[in-house]
């Protein structure tokens, strides 16, 4: 069962070659003959993915991962196609949107939880387990403006993964605070993909997306090339961007071994 | 039912923390919300009753003008900018847009009320009662108020996304209406067929008359079919100003 269907989607953006901001120029403009560029980003794609897959998107800069992304999150609408998604769909294109440095950590726990769709009462119980993970129980009541900036992005991180969602759209969120912490959110993912959520991450991390998903979605010239093997796929990306290939992933150790250990 | 409930936490939650962040960075704090308008009026009354020898009556009958102006400049500049304001939010997560509009003109109308109050007080120094016998005129003129002032946010704040300098046009626009509105002069004082284009034109003039004679018994009510006349034109105003914001939506965040 699909978690996310795209049939022929297409989505440019109009570059004006003189952006009208104020009224006289807008004034003037509507005597004069518009010249617009049209960039198109994404050109019929068709794709689907199913639920509990774990999907990267990768890409050169301004390839259009961010704008797929966006469209998949309905920040964007498609100028053609459709997009259907199962479940519930949580954004993070970035972490901590809206948090505001004048407020405290508690109180940006609940702006930051509630713009992505938690409601209080279920903030309010997941309260103590959010600061905890973030390891800032010491520091919740301070203003924002004071936490280095590891804190803070440890603290939307928590409160990002307290949602609870079918659907997760990740924008580099990856590699987020130290080793310790970092080690702490690869568990939190890999939660998640136990749990069957469908993750579509973005990613310039190749070994990322080699090493947590199952498929990868190249994005290059507005088409979306689909890759079940991840390491072929983030080759192909390699090579378009002139680059030698990478080796195979080395053999990952089963469980019994690592418990050994 | 869990989306109502985040709808409206997420109301509460950007009306809270804008309030509180207006005054953040203050010694007195949310205090300066009372000193400001107490010490305006501390300062009107003295000039009109002492210096001018005007009447209590005039210098209260003043301050509700300036009180409903204020309101009205406050909700039109805070609509203006409010959709700017939230932009980083709006380019990250897909929310329901309009509460932007509702939390922005709903912190107008607690700022408007908070001024009314403290103006209340003043009036009950002076001996009269807080509101006239026919009180219903002054709730009716502030639901009118209010409902204009959303149709009108949900108008500008998408325009000046695209115009930046629609902020200018409409400073000059403010000031104009704050002069075809009278607050320091009696509509009745005019030429007939300026009063007339000011009341066709000006809905603030209306309202305004509505709202005195809900506070002050010897100001007669304007007539029935013109108050149902101006209460469906806000209403229309309003309801098209929803749908062109609701229009505009799937395209905001490529506006920015």
């Amino acid at each position: 069962m699909y978690a996310i269907k795209v049939s022929n989607l297409s989505k440019s953006f109009k570059i004006p070659h003189h952006k009208q901001t104020s009224f006289v120029e807008y004034l003037l403009g509507l005597f004069k003959k518009k010249q617009v560029d049209t960039l198109k980003v994404l050109d019929n794609v068709s794709f689907s993915i199913e639920q509990g897959e774990t999907v990267g998107i990768i890409g050169q800069n301004g390839s259009g991962k961010s704008t797929l992304l966006k469209l998949l999150a309905s920040i964007y609408s498609p100028d053609k196609g459709e997009i259907k998604t199962k479940g519930r769909v949580v954004p993070f294109l970035e972490l901590g949107v809206g948090f505001n440095p004048e407020l405290t950590g508690r109180e940006n726990v609940f702006l930051n939880g509630i713009i992505l769709g938690m409601p209080r009462k279920y903030l309010k119980k997941k309260f103590d387990e959010i600061v905890a993970f973030a390891e800032l129980e010491r520091f919740i009541d301070l203003r924002l403006k004071n936490y280095s900036s590891g804190m803070q992005v440890r603290l939307a991180f928590s409160i990002a993964f307290m949602s609870d969602a079918d659907i997760y759209l990740l924008d580099e969120v990856f590699s987020v605070g130290d080793i310790a912490f970092q080690e702490k959110s690869k568990k939190i993912f890999q939660g998640l993909k136990a749990r069957k959520k469908t993750l579509v991450l973005v990613s310039h991390s190749l070994n990322t997306v080699r090493e947590f998903c199952e498929k990868v979605f190249l994005v290059t010239d507005g088409a979306v090339k689909e890759y079940t093997d991840t390491t072929e796929g983030v080759n192909a990306y390699r090579k378009v961007m002139g680059q030698e290939p990478l080796p195979p992933l080395p053999l990952v150790p089963s469980k019994e071994e690592t418990s050994v250990m | 039912m869990l989306l109502m409930n985040n709808y409206l936490d997420l109301l509460r939650e950007f009306f809270v923390t804008d309030f509180k962040l207006r005054y953040k960075h203050s010694y007195l704090g949310l205090l300066w919300v009372v000193i400001k308008p107490l010490a305006y009026y501390a300062v009107l009354f003295t000039i009109w009753t002492s210096l001018f020898g005007n009447t209590v009556n005039f210098a209260s009958y003043l301050m509700v003008g300036i009180l409903v102006i204020t309101y009205f400049s406050e909700g039109v500049q805070y609509g203006l900018q409010c959709l700017q304001n939230k932009r980083h939010i709006i380019l990250k997560v897909n929310f329901s847009r309009e509460i932007v509009i509702f939390s922005t003109i709903a912190i107008a109308t607690v700022n408007y009320l908070i001024n009314f109050t403290i103006y209340g007080i003043f009036r009950t120094v002076t001996h009269e009662h807080i509101f006239g016998t026919n009180w219903g005129y002054f709730v009716l003129g502030l639901v009118l108020l209010t409902e204009l002032l959303l149709g009108i946010a949900f108008f500008i704040s998408v325009v000046s996304i695209r115009l930046t300098d629609i902020k200018h046009l409409v400073e000059l626009l403010l000031q104009l209406i704050f002069w075809a509105t009278p607050i320091f002069y009696k509509i009745e004082r005019l030429p007939s067929n300026i009063a007339h284009y000011l009341t066709l034109f000006n809905p603030l003039v209306l309202i305004l008359d509505i709202m005195r004679a809900g506070l002050f018994n010897d100001h007669a009510p304007p007539s029935v079919s013109s108050i149902l006349i101006i209460a469906m034109n806000i209403s229309i105003f309003t309801i098209l100003g929803y749908f062109y914001f609701k229009k505009s939506l799937p395209k905001l965040a490529e506006y920015f």
